[in-house]
């Protein structure tokens, strides 16, 4: 019950986020120099058919009134259709939605193992390990997720060919070829989360193990496994879990480069592309999308400390 | 618990890598198969209804799915399609009349007349983008069962090339599409080899095409599926193909070297033209270009052969007009009628009462290398005095939008090789378009083009290529340089794929499996 009142409680106190990004949004895009209806009828067109679709889409009226009639159809539960293609915006983006999510939980998954797994042999063992998790972490962090999935795709997939340049198949196609087609994109999204993730749990674990209560348990004669697996890893998960939410977040931003670059059809693609084109519907549906993506990774953050910390739970 | 939840990552992370370990294996991708043709390309079409499709970057998107009136060939020469008579009627071409082909339907069954192709010409003339082409035509209308007529308020030149798969207001739309035009843009209704595979397309992702079960003539069905796949990252889409997962792409100069040492095969030809289009010739704006010994002191200021050098090698071709060779217009001795003299271009601009030169402020786009031409020629402009700031366009509305505001007397272009009497309407006519903005007027032009619109076809040429002496003469742009349309294509699978001055390769009907 304490669980769905938190969920109901964070839910509802992330309305007004939901509203202040789509309004940012709007604005941000009506001050991108261009117009959309120029696009659609090109260089041939008359300056009488300009206006008419410039009608037609409603950028005729001022912003305010644009952004109101956005949101009354967001409230009837519809987002409106791409200037472009004409298809409805939800369509088009739930179809882009399992893509994303397929990227993004697979890279969140891939780095949370094995940054726990480092963080935890370097915690473990020190000394020379400790230096490689550091120099990993620094080159992690340094190299741009863009510039890591061009050099993945050169020797991977040109060089040796173990994986496809481009694309993504579905799960419900082929499974095994959707997991094929996530290698080297989950790859060039992990590198930098598996290093800043393990360096926090490094840092954790050594600091729970230095407290007070895990001294006792040690002098009490507790297995040095039971320890560790039982009570230090416990508390030190919640800084972890903290920077995995981080992490999470991050990924979503970096999603658009290393969909472009392997033409993976998901949302980071779509804005990108929506954002050349002025196609404000699309950026607008696209943006709300990821705005509650980030409201529910949050909420789940929530929930694990409450998992993970029964303080969190009585508060 | 915890323990748990790290085996069952653990788990999961082993099935990952089990299944790309399985896969690994196999390099063959299904577009490096046999019956199915994968092709690249760097942008999701605009629309697929033929009316509103971008003509250039659309075309093998609507080409598989539209049958058009006639069909351009490789050489140039128009040939027969949906039509297999042709010609204009009487003198003058203000009439053109076609016979379509008997028994041909449209993909959903229908049966092809002359009133349904006619009301599809009608159709495109009235809603379509390229109004400017079809401004001309005031009726088109079924003369009999297979008879279509067209009727032009001024002659109009250039209808068989309006009617073929290149400029794409020939491409015959079923009365279902017609009936529901929305639909157009995520469906086919056309009587093309193809039909759009709706349930295998993702918008903004790929096309899928399969064969039309209804068409005229099975032989020109090459493949058992035709996927066109949006990869805009032009690394990733030349490795795709070099790696064969897919089979032809579009590419750039730099880009040759990679390609061919992949073992792709290369083809190219010109396709557009670049430079600066001297907007403001009444000299509103900016006072000096009035005076056409200004323009043509900017012409003169010009190194075209080292702007061309240095920005596209031996893929680019310096020129001082606007028009490609092997098209009507193009005149061979006016390639370099502006030969650089820095000397002559401070001559013109003392003679002009500029000594010490002027100011100018220009806009221009950050596509196909149309700004890094822009900046070659700020440069070199310097050297004569002519000091310029540029305004860079990021976005096609973005430069559709300052194009038009009449803000900027000059504006760096690019263009698509086109016929001149098409190229009149957006460049020489006195109307104002993104190319002539400020719909800038030369009675002579004006009549020079009138004669030459209403000439026999064989008199046409050159008439034509007087046309692009005199505009060159009047210095209305500083054309820098021509490039080649570039493609890559693995030529161990295909046969067919080809290239030419004002013509795509043709996906639909001649690119085929060895």
């Amino acid at each position: 019950m304490a669980i769905f009142r938190l969920v109901i409680r964070r839910l509802l106190s992330s309305t007004p986020l939901l509203f202040m990004v789509s309004a940012l949004t709007f604005v941000l895009v009506s001050l991108v120099p261009g117009d959309p209806a120029r696009t659609i009828v090109g260089q041939h067109a008359t300056e009488e058919q300009y206006r008419t679709v410039r009608g037609q889409l409603g950028l005729d009226e001022p912003l305010p009134v644009q952004y109101w009639h956005w949101l009354v159809r967001v409230f009837h539960g519809d987002l409106a259709s791409s200037l472009f293609s004409g298809e409805p915006v939800t369509s088009v983006l739930n179809n882009r939605l399992p893509v994303s999510i397929s990227l993004i939980v697979a890279g969140t998954v891939v780095s949370g193992i094995l940054g726990v797994a480092l963080g935890l042999l370097s915690a473990r063992r020190g000394g020379f390990l400790v230096r490689i998790v550091d120099g990993l972490s620094l080159i992690g962090l340094a190299v741009p997720a863009f510039w890591l999935a061009l050099v993945l795709i050169a020797v991977l997939a040109v060089q040796l060919r173990w994986f496809p340049v481009t694309g993504y198949v579905p799960f419900a196609d082929d499974p095994a070829q959707w997991a094929r087609s996530l290698v080297l994109p989950v790859m060039s999204l992990s590198v930098g989360a598996v290093a800043i993730i393990a360096k926090q749990t490094r840092d954790s674990v050594l600091d729970t193990s230095t407290r007070d209560f895990i001294r006792v348990m040690q002098a009490n004669g507790f297995s040095p496994r039971s320890i560790l697996y039982r009570h230090v890893l416990r508390n030190a998960a919640l800084p972890v879990v903290t920077v995995l939410g981080v992490v999470l977040v991050s990924l979503l931003s970096a999603a658009v480069f290393v969909e472009t670059v392997f033409a993976m059809p998901g949302l980071g693609s779509l804005t990108q592309q929506a954002t050349i084109q002025h196609d404000i519907p699309l950026i607008q549906g696209a943006v709300l999308y990821i705005t509650v993506l980030v409201v529910l990774v949050n909420l789940l953050v929530d929930l694990a400390y409450g998992r993970l910390d029964p303080r969190v739970r009585a508060a | 618990m915890f323990r748990q939840r790290m085996i069952s990552g653990l788990a999961t992370l082993v099935v990952l890598a089990a299944a790309a370990t399985a896969c690994g294996g196999s390099s063959k991708e299904s577009g490096g198969q046999g019956d199915t043709l994968t092709v690249i390309s760097p942008s999701a079409p605009a629309s697929l209804d033929p009316a509103k499709a971008n003509v250039g970057s659309d075309n093998w998107f609507v080409n598989l799915a539209y049958d058009t009136v006639l069909r351009q060939g490789q050489d140039g020469k128009t040939g027969p399609a949906l039509a297999t008579k042709w010609g204009y009627v009487g003198t003058g071409n203000r009439e053109f009349e076609f016979t379509l082909r008997d028994g041909v339907k449209f993909a959903d069954g229908t049966a092809m007349t002359a009133q349904t192709v006619a009301a599809s010409l009608n159709y495109t003339r009235k809603n379509g983008l390229n109004v400017s082409w079809t401004s001309a035509i005031d009726s088109v209308t079924a003369t009999g069962p297979l008879t279509v007529r067209i009727h032009c308020s001024s002659p109009h030149p250039n209808v068989p090339q309006l009617l073929n798969q290149i400029l794409l207001v020939g491409s015959v739309i079923s009365p279902a599409g017609l009936a529901d035009a929305k639909k157009m843009g995520t469906q086919s209704f056309g009587a093309g080899p193809y039909v759009l595979d709706t349930a295998h397309t993702a918008t903004g992702d790929h096309y899928t095409y399969t064969p039309n079960p209804n068409y005229w003539d099975k032989t020109k069905i090459h493949w058992k599926k035709v996927i066109i796949k949006i990869v805009a990252n032009p690394n990733s889409a030349l490795q795709a193909v070099k790696t064969g997962q897919a089979d032809i792409l579009g590419i750039t100069a730099n880009q040759v070297d990679t390609a061919t040492s992949g073992g792709l095969s290369v083809i190219r030809s010109p396709n557009a033209f670049l430079g600066i289009d001297l907007v403001d010739r009444d000299g509103v704006l900016s006072k000096p270009l009035k005076d056409v010994r200004v323009r043509q002191a900017l012409n003169y200021g010009v190194d075209r052969e080292s702007i061309t050098k240095a920005l596209f090698q031996q893929y680019g071709h310096a020129t001082d007009q606007i028009s490609l060779p092997g098209l009507d217009g193009f005149a061979a001795d006016y390639d370099n009628h502006y030969s650089y003299d820095p000397a002559k271009a401070k001559q013109l601009l003392a003679a002009a009462g500029y000594p010490n030169g002027f100011a100018l402020h220009m806009e221009t786009q950050n596509f196909f290398g149309i700004d890094l031409v822009t900046q070659a020629v700020v440069q070199q402009w310097k050297q004569i005095g002519v000091t310029t700031t540029v305004t860079t366009d990021t976005s096609i509305g973005q430069w559709l939008g300052n194009a038009t505001s009449k803000k900027f007397p000059a504006l760096g272009f690019g263009y698509g090789g086109a016929s001149t009497y098409t190229l009149s309407l957006d460049w020489m006519l006195p109307h104002p378009t993104a190319f002539n903005p400020f719909a800038s007027q030369d009675p002579a032009l004006t009549a020079m083009l009138a004669t030459a619109a209403a000439a026999p076809q064989e008199q046409q040429p050159a008439l034509y290529q007087n046309v692009m002496r005199r505009v060159v003469d009047q210095a209305w742009f500083v054309s820098v340089l021509r490039t080649d349309g570039i493609y890559a294509f693995n030529s161990r699978k295909l046969k067919g794929f080809a290239v030419a001055p004002s013509y795509l390769p043709d996906l639909a009907w001649a690119t085929a499996p060895k």
